[in-house]
């Protein structure tokens, strides 16, 4: 499993999501979410459908999905409420000397 | 623990089962629906007809994992502490009807569709081929999302609705999707009747709206009145017995059938099995894929008389009375719609001016 840098941690707003696109993470896009709590990244897709997570609405280390509002655990991927009911699988993501680094665990 | 029989297993009945197990529910849970396994509806107006897509609510291990027996079959009748299909009897403290809604129909000299179920939508993608003539009558959500579809497959569409569709629910941006619509395809303004020559066409669908399936209450001790009569926590008037989702209607309130109001109804059932307190009421929230836009909506979003609408930009709107917001609808804003809920449901006062600058980040809004 390679490790990829994926930027500078403050190109990755608070409470925002950020997508990384397949190029960068040879395999499906992966949703990065910075927060006071840390730094987390789940498969960007949502479990329900064609949806961006990284468009979502981020709060209590949780992401909403922006379309019927399934609402994941940002730090587990554990699916908190209908339509979704699969989990969400997460990657290892971490800060390192101001650099966001993301292992992809596909 | 005493047991809980569903009836239906679509988005009312099968959250009532996840939300019930997730509430650390132990007892027997079953739920009958004459369908193989959950299914989601709203796909099958959108994504089904076009492509392919899951409807299942659940993979089928999710039974399993959590000790939740379906039994596929239809209940035929049912009363306090009891349901039966044409060959079984099932005894529960709690029953909970979730039987959903029909739809209605047109009598017409021509091929007549409707869709509620995976059979159905199997059936129209059969008939709506290339170059095929239809025509979809119906005012609300369906009418669109149905137009959307037959042209993506090919048809020629022509749609006749009464009024602009869904104008209750979207308010002014009602207005945006139906000239959308005309912009893509022909739009007839008025209702299909009897009178209509309808020999340009091969068939038609009609989306003119449900009716509450009520067939498991009649004969019961159940008040049915446009819909199993309910207060305010789903009860019934017998004691122990629910109804929930489309089948459903709150005393001296419209009938509601739209998907959340399934998943809501549900969760406040749950709270009255497990004894536990509700959370407040979330404002009704709607959605609908048509033309290319994601319209979605929240609260009431046609102002009354002492209440003000808020515009911020083209597409999306608020409704305030005073500080409170009452309501929002936005095209292709949903982040607008996620922090609306929670200005409503968190009772923040929020500055109509604030409201109307989209150069304020709208999450600034629900702090
Ligand atoms: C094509 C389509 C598109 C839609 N699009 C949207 C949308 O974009 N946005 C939105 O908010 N809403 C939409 N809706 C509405 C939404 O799907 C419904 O409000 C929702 O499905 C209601 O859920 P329910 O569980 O109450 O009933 P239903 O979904 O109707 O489910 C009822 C279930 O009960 C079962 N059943 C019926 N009778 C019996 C019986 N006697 N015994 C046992 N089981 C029985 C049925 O088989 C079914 O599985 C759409 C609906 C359709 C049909």
């Amino acid at each position: 499993m390679t490790r990829i840098d994926i930027g500078a941690e403050e190109d990755f707003p608070l409470e925002e999501g950020v997508y990384i696109g397949h190029e960068k993470t040879g395999g499906e896009p992966i949703a990065v979410f910075r927060t006071d709590e840390g730094i987390y990244a789940l498969n960007d897709r949502c479990t329900h459908g064609n949806y961006s997570l990284s468009e979502g609405w981020v709060e209590d280390g949780t992401v909403e999905c922006p379309k019927h509002a399934s609402s994941f655990c940002l730090a587990n991927g554990k699916v908190l409420n209908l339509p979704a009911t699969e989990d969400a699988p997460t990657h290892t993501v971490e800060v390192v000397d101001g650099r966001v680094l993301l292992t992809p665990q596909f | 623990m005493s047991g809980v029989i569903i009836a239906g297993g679509s988005v009312a009945g099968f959250s009532v089962a996840a939300g019930l197990r997730d509430a650390g529910f132990s007892g027997p849970i079953t739920i009958i629906d004459p369908h193989h396994t959950a299914l989601d509806r709203p796909p099958l107006s959108t994504e089904y007809l076009v492509g392919d897509v899951e409807l299942a609510l659940a993979p089928t291990e999710w039974f399993s994992d959590h000790d939740v027996t379906w039994v596929q079959d239809t209940a035929v009748r049912l009363g306090q502490g009891f349901v039966e299909t044409a060959t079984q009897r099932f005894a529960a403290d709690h029953i909970v009807i979730a039987t959903g809604a029909v739809p209605k129909t047109l009598q017409l000299d021509k091929p007549v569709y409707t869709l509620r179920n995976i059979a159905d939508a199997d059936a129209l993608r059969q008939a709506l081929s290339p170059g095929v003539n239809v025509a979809i009558a119906g005012g609300g959500l369906l009418a669109p999302e149905l137009a959307t579809s037959a042209k993506a497959l090919g048809a020629n569409v022509t749609v006749f609705t009464p009024q602009v569709p869904a104008a209750e629910i979207f308010g002014e941006l009602a207005e945006t999707l139906y000239a959308t619509m005309t912009e893509q395809v022909e739009v007839i303004e008025r209702r299909l009747t009897v009178e209509e020559n309808l020999d340009r066409f091969d068939l038609v669908i009609a989306a003119v709206g449900v009716e509450p399936n009520v067939a498991i209450a009649q004969g019961s001790k159940l008040t049915i009145d446009d819909g199993i009569v309910v207060d305010e926590a789903y009860r019934t008037n017998v004691e122990g017995i629910y109804a929930i989702g489309d089948v459903c209607r709150i005393r001296n309130q419209p009938r509601q059938d739209h998907w959340d109001h399934g998943r809501a109804s549900a969760a406040r059932v749950v709270h009255t099995i497990m004894g536990t307190e509700p959370a407040a009421p979330t404002p009704a929230w709607v959605w609908s894929d048509q033309f290319g836009h994601d319209a979605q909506a929240i609260g009431r979003v046609v102002p009354q008389a002492h209440e003000r609408l808020v515009r911020r930009g083209d597409n999306v709107i608020f409704v305030l009375d005073g500080e409170k917001l009452i309501g929002s609808a936005a095209l292709d804003e949903q982040l607008i719609i996620r922090a609306a809920t929670r200005i409503m449901t968190r009772d923040i006062a929020v500055d109509p001016a604030q409201l109307a600058d989209p150069d304020i980040p709208i999450r600034r809004l629900t702090r």
